[in-house]
């Protein structure tokens, strides 16, 4: 019988960056994150895959790092609110976002924005129900929704060079 | 950036306009700084073993597993904690009869709450301290828990600290002297009974403390995810018998607090505590979990109102009895009941009285009680008031409608 592993060796790309770690097996990609790789804008606020505060892209998608464990990224692309910031991609959301006070104690915004990101990608001038539906698996326990969505139609307001806001 | 900042410069002047808070970018870019985010030199984590029931004899504990876990560094239990920190009380000196007993932080002998904290664990990583804690050994002697505040003040209810001699923790009872007579020659008394349930703030960064103790020169810096950071520095300085001058307490970017990041914590306070046993910095973060058992709750009330009427319409006299249990400690160090006394001043001030239509016979009882239930902080139950004034009007007018007045 093979005895159970502690640790994994795992390479993969981490904001455009080739990474090599040993992982233990247990650890979750967001501790790993935080803890190995030291990029606190990925925040834990549930660990239970509720709150969404942990969420990070892995190869182009949002998914919760407590719920991802480190050695399933083995081979794969890992982006975070810190490399989606340095390569410019999300920064009309945090314009919006800013002149909107899309955020009051910060701590779930950046997963929001990585979220909100997605859907304007793939919906580039959603409706607010659009909106709301898609950043549902997002809290924020400030509730500052209706500010949240108003800003992500304005980054696509701007996106699209206009500057009328639906209302529904 | 460049942009933005012509763009802040422009809108700001303007009253009335919004204007966006220089703070945000950082905190929207994920280069924020809240407690969990700082890493110091020689750093070590504390966890705790929690109580599984709400009111339990300690009849032994046993860590020698835990401590011999692999990057344990120390395991500590409420009597090793209660040496460095003095217990705090959570009665106020101005409101009368009002009682509590001194809290340790960790529970010594006898656990009251579910989710109270017994056992500390520092290890290297979160992880290892919880392997760790997984292995300490408590022998239970379960007790009849009182999570009922109606039946809470009974005599054969069991007494949650005998040598108080009653679950009662504060009553106040304020009323005209005519407001019987006016409820007995009503023409219509209406009553009703609202019941709100506990809950708790869930802020998204859940409670968090790194509490750094120098012990070359005695200085204490605790960075906590608070509100209340110079209430914190004096607290700290007190309970731990150091010079104000000693201590520093640091509130970081704060991931949401609501009122509940404005008490004093027993895990918190035994953080600390472990940093000055161990001389170097321990960091607490309190999990989902454990902050769902934990945390501060608030709202608890059974508010029973009764109204007198005329069959004019006018209401004559308000009569309301409220009832909550503030869990087995009155919190410290602002005792929970603040809002409540609040209450029953504006009672006396017939602020209320005002408020809802001019009635002048007023009856105010509150009473709060302690509970094997999470401690707990009271909003004013004033709300219930005005909300059933609304709530009966219609339904009076439609009574008095069909008694043909």
């Amino acid at each position: 019988m093979l005895e159970p592993l502690e640790k994994f060796d795992i390479n993969f790309t981490l904001n455009g960056e080739l990474v090599s770690a040993n992982v233990a097996v247990r650890q979750h990609l967001t501790d790993f994150l935080r803890e190995d790789m030291e990029l606190k804008g990925t925040h834990l606020g549930c660990e239970h895959g509720i709150c969404g505060a942990c969420t990070v892209m892995l190869d182009g998608e949002p998914v919760r790092g407590c719920l991802v464990l480190a050695v399933q990224v083995d081979g794969r692309h890992v982006e975070t609110i810190e490399g989606a910031v340095s390569s410019g991609r999300v920064a009309p959301l945090v314009d919006a976002f800013q002149v909107r006070n899309a955020g009051q104690c910060g701590f779930c915004s950046p997963a929001m924005i990585l979220t909100a990101a997605q859907l304007l990608k793939h919906v580039p001038n959603p409706t607010r129900q659009e909106v709301r539906e898609y950043i549902s698996g997002n809290y924020c326990r400030c509730t500052g929704y209706e500010a949240i969505v108003d800003a992500v139609l304005i980054a696509a307001a701007s996106h699209a060079g206009n500057t009328v806001l639906p209302t529904k | 950036m460049e942009k933005n900042q012509t763009d802040l410069q422009m809108v700001r002047g303007k009253v009335g306009d919004s204007v966006p808070r220089r703070e945000l970018r950082r905190l929207l870019e994920g280069k924020g700084c809240y407690v969990d985010d700082i890493v110091m030199p020689r750093m070590a984590h504390a966890v705790f073993v929690r109580s599984p029931y709400a009111h339990a004899n300690i009849k032994r504990i046993d860590t020698s597993l835990a401590q011999s876990s692999p990057g344990v560094l120390h395991v500590a239990t409420g009597a090793d904690i209660a040496k460095l920190c003095l217990p705090y009380l959570g009665t106020l000196s101005h409101l009368a009869g009002m009682q509590s007993v001194p809290q340790f932080p960790l529970a010594i002998d006898r656990a009251r709450w579910n989710g109270e904290p017994v056992v500390a664990v520092v290890a290297q990583s979160r992880a290892l301290a919880e392997d760790a804690a997984a292995l300490v050994e408590i022998d239970w002697e379960e007790l009849v828990a009182v999570v009922d505040e109606e039946t809470a003040l009974d005599k054969e209810t069991p007494l949650i600290h005998p040598e108080l001699g009653s679950n009662l923790c504060w009553e106040r009872s304020v009323q005209s002297e005519t407001v019987d007579g006016v409820f007995a020659s009503a023409d219509v008394v209406v009553e009703a009974t609202f019941i709100t349930s506990r809950h708790t703030h869930v802020t998204l960064e859940p409670r968090s403390i790194l509490a750094s103790f120098n012990s070359s020169d005695r200085q204490l810096t605790a960075w906590q995810s608070t509100q209340v950071p110079h209430m914190m520095h004096w607290v700290l300085a007190h309970h731990f018998s150091l010079p104000e001058a000693n201590v520093r307490v640091i509130a970081p970017d704060v991931g949401g607090s609501f009122g509940l990041k404005i008490h004093v914590y027993g895990d918190e306070m035994a953080t600390v505590a472990l940093s000055i046993m161990l001389g170097r910095p321990i960091k607490f973060v309190a999990d989902r979990l454990e902050s769902f058992m934990s945390d501060f709750h608030a709202r608890g009330h059974r508010v029973k109102a009764r109204m007198a009427v005329s069959k004019a319409g006018n209401i004559q006299g308000i009569e309301m009895d409220d009832l909550q249990s503030l869990g087995p400690f009155a919190s410290y160090p602002r005792g929970g009941l603040t809002k409540d006394v609040r209450c029953s001043i504006w009672w006396v001030q017939h602020m209320v009285s005002i408020a809802i239509e001019g009635a002048r016979e007023l009856s105010f009882r509150t009473k709060a009680c302690t509970a094997n239930t999470a401690q707990s902080v009271t909003p004013s139950p004033a709300w219930s008031l005005r909300a059933w004034s609304i709530a009966r009007r219609r339904q009076l007018r439609w009574t008095l409608q069909k008694s043909g007045n």
